[in-house]
């Protein structure tokens, strides 16, 4: 753990809350990245990051002053984007991602809004799956324990999520 | 001889999720020119997944979310006891607005004696009260409306005040002005985060929010005296 993580989280448990500031300096926007990327949306990535300070300031004495602070917070953040994107599903019944049609090369998309599309096109638990598994490099264990999932399922959300992702890019890929 | 690998043993291979490569898949891989080319067109794939755009958070971001998550963290009592403070300095606020107000109002000095002191309602108080904060929300609902370019981020103090005085409109029993600020807090909300303009000017327009706030303001302005021939003491000398 950094060492000012170490001093910061030091301070706070002795009752200096202000010293939180420096974790939140540090860590506000590579967390705001993950979230970004679960939620898809600025406004409920700023809600997320806003969220796992909160659990993470309640949950501090929990923390194992031997880990990574900013893996702990990781962790914390896609569980607080997953608890978000169930509540959404819930309300949502009918997401209008699940019925975008694939692009096609004569869509005139650009390849990043290719991208965000198929993105979209995952459910919350494939693209917490897919997410951190291609961008964070966690573990099927680790995945899978977030998820709630046994190893398999998790494998299984992992090929959906690159199906869909696949079967969203390839047109613009092969046409390239 | 080994089959061909499956998509998903693909994929299994590509984010190392076999839990120890088997020789025979090894050599496999190595021997069957199908078989690389499709891993290969995997990871060629996955690979511009890497191109996926996040938007950068505003430059003061840290400082955003810590006005925030402070806020929060103080402990729910003194959270309380900080918003009760205000609502009855607002209220006071109010009250002595009111009777300052209904003795400035006019009354016809032909009659006799005259104006009855009427007591302001929750949602004239809160009106009056927040009357600020109607006024510069209306102005930026006024500039998206016009389509006039907005500065990055507009509404950010906006929607911390918006928030607040909609709780205590709610705890007060200002039953209108809770639900014109409610209305307005996710739109001030969406230009903060700088969501579409036109769209947020078509939600201005098709909820009359324009209208709505002139409406409330026009509430905190002086009531007009009741014209009855009963004096009431300490209004008029």
């Amino acid at each position: 753990m950094e060492a000012t993580d170490f001093t910061a989280i030091a301070d706070v448990r002795a009752g200096r809350t202000e010293a939180f500031r420096a974790l939140v300096d540090r860590h506000s926007r590579p967390l705001f990245r993950l979230a970004y990327r679960l939620t898809r949306n600025e406004s409920d990535a700023d809600d997320v990051v806003q969220e796992t300070f909160m659990r993470a300031y309640r949950n501090l004495d929990s923390f194992d002053a031997r880990a990574s602070f900013g893996t702990w917070l990781h962790r914390i953040a896609t569980n607080a984007a997953l608890d978000l994107l169930r509540r959404r599903k819930r309300h949502d019944a009918d997401p209008i991602e699940d019925e975008l049609p694939a692009p096609h090369a004569s869509d005139n998309l650009t390849f990043r809004d290719a991208l965000d599309r198929g993105m979209r096109t995952l459910s919350g638990n494939e693209r917490t799956a897919f997410v951190l598994r291609h961008f964070e490099g966690r573990s099927i264990d680790e995945i899978s324990s977030i998820l709630g999932t046994q190893d398999n399922a998790t494998k299984h959300t992992i090929f959906r999520a690159v199906r869909k992702l696949r079967e969203a890019l390839s047109p613009l890929v092969n046409a390239c | 001889m080994l089959n061909h690998f499956s998509d998903d043993d693909l994929i299994l291979l590509h984010y190392q999720l076999r839990e120890g490569e088997l020789p025979d898949e090894s050599r496999h891989l190595d021997g069957c020119n199908e078989c690389r080319a499709r891993l290969e067109a995997l990871r060629d794939l996955l690979g511009t997944v890497d191109d996926d755009a996040i938007p950068e958070p505003r430059a003061d971001y840290e400082e955003h979310v810590w006005r925030h998550v402070s806020w929060r963290m103080q402990p729910s009592r003194k959270r309380l006891w900080l918003m009760s403070a205000a609502a009855a300095a607002l209220l006071i606020i109010g009250f002595f607005a009111g009777r300052i107000t209904t003795a400035k109002a006019p009354f016809d000095a032909g009659k006799p004696a005259v104006a009855e002191r009427k007591e302001l309602t929750a949602d004239q108080r809160l009106a009056f009260a927040a009357d600020s904060h109607f006024d510069r929300s209306s102005r930026l609902l006024l500039e998206v409306a016009n389509g006039e370019p907005l500065d990055e981020h507009p509404a950010t103090e906006l929607v911390a005040t918006n928030r607040l005085y909609r709780v205590m409109a709610e705890r007060s029993g200002a039953t209108d002005v809770a639900r014109l600020l409610a209305e307005i807090e996710p739109i001030l909300v969406e230009l903060e985060h700088g969501g579409d303009p036109e769209a947020i000017r078509k939600r201005i327009e098709e909820q009359e929010l324009l209208f709505k706030l002139r409406v409330i303001r026009s509430r905190s302005e002086a009531p007009q005296p009741a014209r009855t021939g009963t004096s009431v003491k300490g209004i008029r000398s």
